[in-house]
């Protein structure tokens, strides 16, 4: 009772949980991106509030790029388990930390790995091969996502 | 599917506090979408077609588990003791990149003076084909005592497992002979204690992926012809024991209060 009492005193913020966030929207493909069968040629996607569908590369590895400004903290939400097989800083590869399911939508997203874009510079999420053609992702910031009044 | 009703479920003695009126195990090879070629084929990450023939693996009895004895093993997943980070959902990543159950992370600070007793348990003593999967409808527990059952545990025997490996028109036989015990196990948050719904609908899972070859270069791996792992020893066999040690049961809970009379 006193812990629903201080909580009606805590101030109104609108910040809305990232795994949320990305359950809501699953069911939208987003914007389009093609992985490169190199990182020199791979799609770009950042780090935001919308999804992608990435189409990947036919029986090969394929590769979409992240630019990072700085120390970023951020989840990768991933639409297809055992698709992400690592992550390259530059020409450096850093890995992937073990995945988890979404607890929200854990069969829409079955992976959700927390990242740490710790430096600034290109980074590349090598996917694949898969048997699927194209994959669902979303990589938002781990810091929350706030929402307007509005909204 | 194979349905099997097993009247071999034991509990600890104690005051009843639930039941689990159904129970049940699935069990089975899946590789899953990224994976899944088709006709029993895993695609690994090193881009080998692994075409399963055969696979079955020795499983001896389930158990729900809670800890017990030591002091100190609670921890709050928002502060995670040394040595994790990001708790939630049940697991905190390890320092080491694996994920750990809270059940497991509690036993750790606990040290040696806790340990994981069964609560209830169900014999099952069969060798389990992957390929074909396994529906268990295990007997009910009418009485479950008071307890905090966080951890399911599967114990596990050999796995046996025969097929091709293929890449760039090269085939090699793979044949996989190794010992799992003590075999698997996964966090639960199931307690049952006053204040909580008694009657629990309880589902387990215990699914193989299409990652377990994954790193797995079979040419490398290959000798006379073949790719042998049956030695744990063995750079190849350890990998794909590794890979098996990931494995967990997964459960899915429902629950409900005691029905009206």
């Amino acid at each position: 009772m006193i812990l629903y009492a201080l909580l009606a005193c805590t101030p109104k913020e609108e910040v809305e949980d990232p795994e949320a966030h990305a359950c809501e929207h699953v069911a939208e493909a987003g914007t389009a991106v093609t992985a490169g069968a190199d990182p020199a040629s791979a799609g770009a996607i950042s780090v935001g509030e919308e999804p992608y569908t990435v189409t990947l590369v036919d029986g090969a590895a394929g590769y979409v790029s992240i630019a990072i400004d700085g120390d970023t903290p951020a989840l990768l939400f991933m639409g297809v388990a055992d698709v992400a097989a690592t992550l390259w800083h530059e020409t450096e590869e850093e890995g992937l930390p073990a995945p988890a399911p979404n607890d929200l939508c854990p069969t829409d997203i079955p992976e959700h790995y927390d990242l740490d874009f710790h430096e600034a510079g290109t980074y590349y999420l090598e996917l694949g091969p898969a048997a699927v053609s194209d994959v669902w992702v979303m990589l938002t910031s781990a810091e929350g996502h706030a929402h307007s009044e509005e909204e | 599917m194979i349905v099997l009703l097993l009247a071999a479920c034991t509990f600890a003695p104690g005051r009843g506090f639930g039941t689990l009126p159904d129970p049940t195990l699935h069990v089975a090879l899946e590789p899953g979408p990224a994976r899944d070629l088709g006709d029993h084929t895993l695609l690994t990450n090193l881009g080998w077609e692994v075409q399963v023939d055969a696979a079955g693996l020795e499983l001896g009895a389930v158990e729900l588990q809670e800890l017990v004895g030591g002091a100190g093993g609670s921890f709050d997943p928002a502060d995670p003791p040394e040595g994790y980070s990001l708790c939630h959902g049940g697991h905190c990543h390890a320092d080491d990149g694996s994920l750990v159950s809270y059940a497991e992370v509690e036993a750790q600070l606990a040290g040696g003076s806790a340990s994981f007793v069964a609560v209830s348990s169900w014999a099952l003593d069969a060798e389990v084909d992957l390929l074909a999967g396994l529906d268990v409808a295990l007997s009910s527990v009418s009485t479950v005592p008071a307890s905090d059952i966080s951890q399911v545990a599967i114990t596990a025997g050999r796995l046996h497992l025969e097929g091709t490996a293929r890449t760039d028109g090269t085939a090699i036989p793979v044949r996989v002979d190794l010992d799992l015990a003590p075999g698997f196990t996964g966090g639960l948050d199931l307690p049952f204690e006053r204040g909580e719904d008694p009657v629990v609908d309880l589902a387990l899972a215990l699914v193989v992926d299409g990652t377990l070859f994954d790193d797995l270069d079979f040419a490398t791996a290959a000798a006379d012809g073949e790719v042998a792992l049956d030695d744990p020893s063995d750079p190849s066999g350890a990998l794909l024991l590794a890979r098996l040690a990931a494995v967990e049961p997964v459960s899915t809970i429902e629950r409900s209060p005691w029905s009206e009379p």
